[in-house]
């Protein structure tokens, strides 16, 4: 039995129909959006705590906020993302109109993950109905808390013959994997984004892919310890060290560390107290699962600070580890925890060598006061987004796109990218019939004199194609 | 034994020591590969007459033409599409620098079919290279004349550290396609496409990937005959049908098709005289598996034009086809080749629906001596393109991209759109290490009246104090 063949029927007539198309009615859905977390404000806060611990701040700042300025920048440029974009006509389409035409796929899936379960459900959620899109939803079922809310709540905000929520675990996934969607959204680790694409490749489906690696933070001898400090230590901490962008692991020579490890304790005592498992500022290990992950990675190297852990709580300490070597598996998989490895290295060509001898990651850090510095560890390496001296602020600007590339992913969404993610751009051009008499040099029977005359059109910069 | 191992080893090498960033490096491929054109010219003339009967106008105006104008546009502009792209700040981000920053990806593999085989290889190898790639060329071993050109003598012009030609039939091709590229751009039919997608998915690849379709054409009772049929003509029998933008059926009235055929007569015996297989202006088909092929769909109907063929020059005489059925072959997989069915449906709406009902096609066209006719068309249906009036349209047009929608494609190319998909755009915002004391508001121990204030900047300045 296939339980999703129904809802997918339904929501491809609805699409077929053309409901979704006009500019009102995306506005409309937009607005309930809006609506829905504006009136499950408190309900939602409830969720992430309940999911994640999280707290209302990092719950304001990193999921719900965000969610609402994207919402609220797709309904104030709606319209100016709508319109037919006009292409550079050269002399001879003077007549004609030339545009490229933004237009929905379709039917979209949207499958999200458990970290920020909101901001990674609702952001694409934004550009798809935005873009025109009958949306399928999955929401991660390890977020148990926010997947009832999204599943129960937020559909009578939204026309529900064009928007559905599904729910399951991996054998569902797949389940669901096996229809024709028109186009796939997946934030998730790069083991199953593998299993996404090859599935969207069996119906040509094209696929943006948000996943994730080990992102390096390059701390340079030229800094003061503190600074550096602070902005790591919230950076990697923040959700408990559960975010896709956070830094993985730090690179720096001898010498900084000694200066660094101090700083970061002070960083987490400020941060957290004497006590970080009393802190109502940090978040918990989402699963069992998880937990005992990362609980192993407690192993390796030598904890310089932290590595407390309770398993009723699925409390993690926030921990820095020292003399980890690169074959250890904290430094083979991708930590998504509140564990920061320091790995040493003597130079700053050291450093730029070892990250790109690994897969290229989602997110880059580099800390120098020297601009240079970072302008170096920028131009000789390759990741989705680059940060210098901050965390992961670049994704919070909506006019910066947010991907990966390698195996950190591929496409990328916020903001106007979103709304071009979830579109088909297709190329237009529409011609008066008449003017039958020039087109005629095209014509066969093909003439070495008729060809002349129309490379001199195509050839003059302006004038390509006169007379075709 | 893999053929393919140290050619990529050492292109990927190449990649790594950087030598293809620099815009210098990149302008000197660029120049060289217009040298390779101007230089070559004859020899790619002779290769295309050799492998597709190609006129040397259809060479010039749909390849070697072409390709110049790609390679001229992007040396123009290889500065300005190289240069960092500034974003728009928020209030507090003022400070710092906010851009996107496009980077090659690093090996790209280019996968090339036989019907424009100049065209389809060196318009995504210009884009792969401006962009800062090294390269690998995989072109069609169906078109051999062009194929030996492009593995003997374009090396010759380019660095061969950082590009290499790759020959072979499927088997190599997915021995190849088992390695790890960084982009794969392939043009070619859909069921290679899954494969060629299917593969990428396992190093998480991505692709671009142009296909095909079947590409209605609506001819609206209100029109010019002649004047659609000339269109129509010309765009069909253009390369004996091979081209994937190419109309591949005509939908229309009763009536239109009464009109339409004497006047399509008309534009073919202008065009190929009242012997076409004589003309040196028509093509024939690249090969004897697609002769046989497209001699079977001469079958289905009934032939009111044309229906000739010639094994031995693998000739088909431009055919127009009527009374077919959906079911038949002809109205089921891509004709490719100078067969023009015209199927009848009795209202504009019954065209749009005839269309939606099956897959999303490369391109689309309408004629129509009315705008909304037209309009209506382009409103309610979708395709990789759309044509109004016109076909052929980045040929016209080269600001316009080129690229499918579902079953025809993903990704597009063309001028620009050619280096920003062999481009990562790269997310980048470089902050100054002091004014550490602003930072203070966002730490922990979260308070709530730290949250007010980030809930007033993230409100209206965007990620104010963050």
């Amino acid at each position: 039995m296939d339980p999703f063949s129904d809802t997918l029927r339904r929501l491809q007539e609805a699409f077929s129909s053309g409901r979704t198309r006009p500019a009102e009615f995306r506005a409309m859905q937009l607005k309930g959006l809006r609506r829905f977390l504006q009136e499950n404000k408190q309900l939602l806060q409830e969720a992430l705590a309940q999911d994640l611990h999280k707290s209302t701040f990092e719950a304001e700042v990193s999921e719900i906020r965000i969610s609402q300025n994207e919402i609220d920048l797709a309904l104030r440029n709606l319209r100016s993302w709508m319109k037919d974009e006009k292409v550079p006509k050269n002399l001879a389409t003077q007549l004609d109109s030339a545009f490229i035409r933004k237009e929905p796929f379709g039917l979209v899936l949207i499958i999200a993950p458990w970290n920020y379960p909101l901001n990674l459900t609702l952001v694409p959620l934004v550009g798809a109905l935005a873009a025109g899109n009958c949306v399928v939803l999955k929401p991660s079922e390890f977020s148990r808390s926010t997947e009832k809310i999204l599943a129960e709540v937020l559909p009578r905000y939204l026309d529900q013959s064009c928007f559905a929520v599904v729910l399951g675990g991996p054998q569902e996934t797949g389940q669901l994997l096996e229809h024709k969607f028109d186009y796939i959204f997946f934030t998730g680790n790069p083991r199953v984004g593998r299993i996404v694409m090859a599935a969207a490749a069996k119906h040509l489906t094209p696929v943006t892919l948000e996943l994730g690696g080990k992102n390096p933070c390059y701390v340079d001898d030229d800094c003061d310890p503190q600074t550096v400090a602070n902005r790591v230590a919230w950076f990697r901490y923040f959700n408990s060290g559960q975010t896709c962008v956070a830094p993985d692991y730090v690179l720096c020579s001898p010498d900084t560390q000694e200066r660094l490890l101090p700083a970061l304790q002070s960083a987490i005592t400020r941060f957290y107290g004497e006590d970080p498992q009393s802190s109502p500022s940090l978040g918990r290990i989402i699963s069992e699962k998880h937990f005992q992950r990362l609980r192993g990675l407690l192993g390796c190297g030598r904890v310089a600070i932290g590595g407390q852990s309770d398993e009723s709580e699925r409390y993690i300490a926030p921990t820095v580890l020292v003399d980890v070597r690169e074959t250890e598996p904290v430094m083979q998989e991708e930590i998504f925890g509140p564990i920061l490895p320091i790995v040493n290295v003597r130079s700053l060509d050291e450093a730029i060598d070892f990250i790109n001898r690994r897969e290229k990651p989602l997110a880059l850090y580099a800390f120098s006061n020297s601009n240079q510095v970072v302008k170096r560890v920028l131009a000789q390496t390759s990741s989705g987004g680059f940060c210098g001296n901050d965390g992961f602020m670049h994704m919070t600007l909506a006019s910066l796109p947010f991907g990966g590339v390698g195996a950190s992913g591929m496409g990328s969404y916020h903001g106007k990218f979103s709304f071009d993610t979830f579109s088909h751009h297709r190329a237009c051009l529409l011609r008066r019939p008449g003017l039958e008499k020039i087109y005629s040099i095209r014509y066969p029977p093909y003439s070495p004199r008729n060809l002349r005359l129309l490379l001199v059109a195509m050839e003059a910069r302006s004038c390509s194609c006169t007379l075709l």
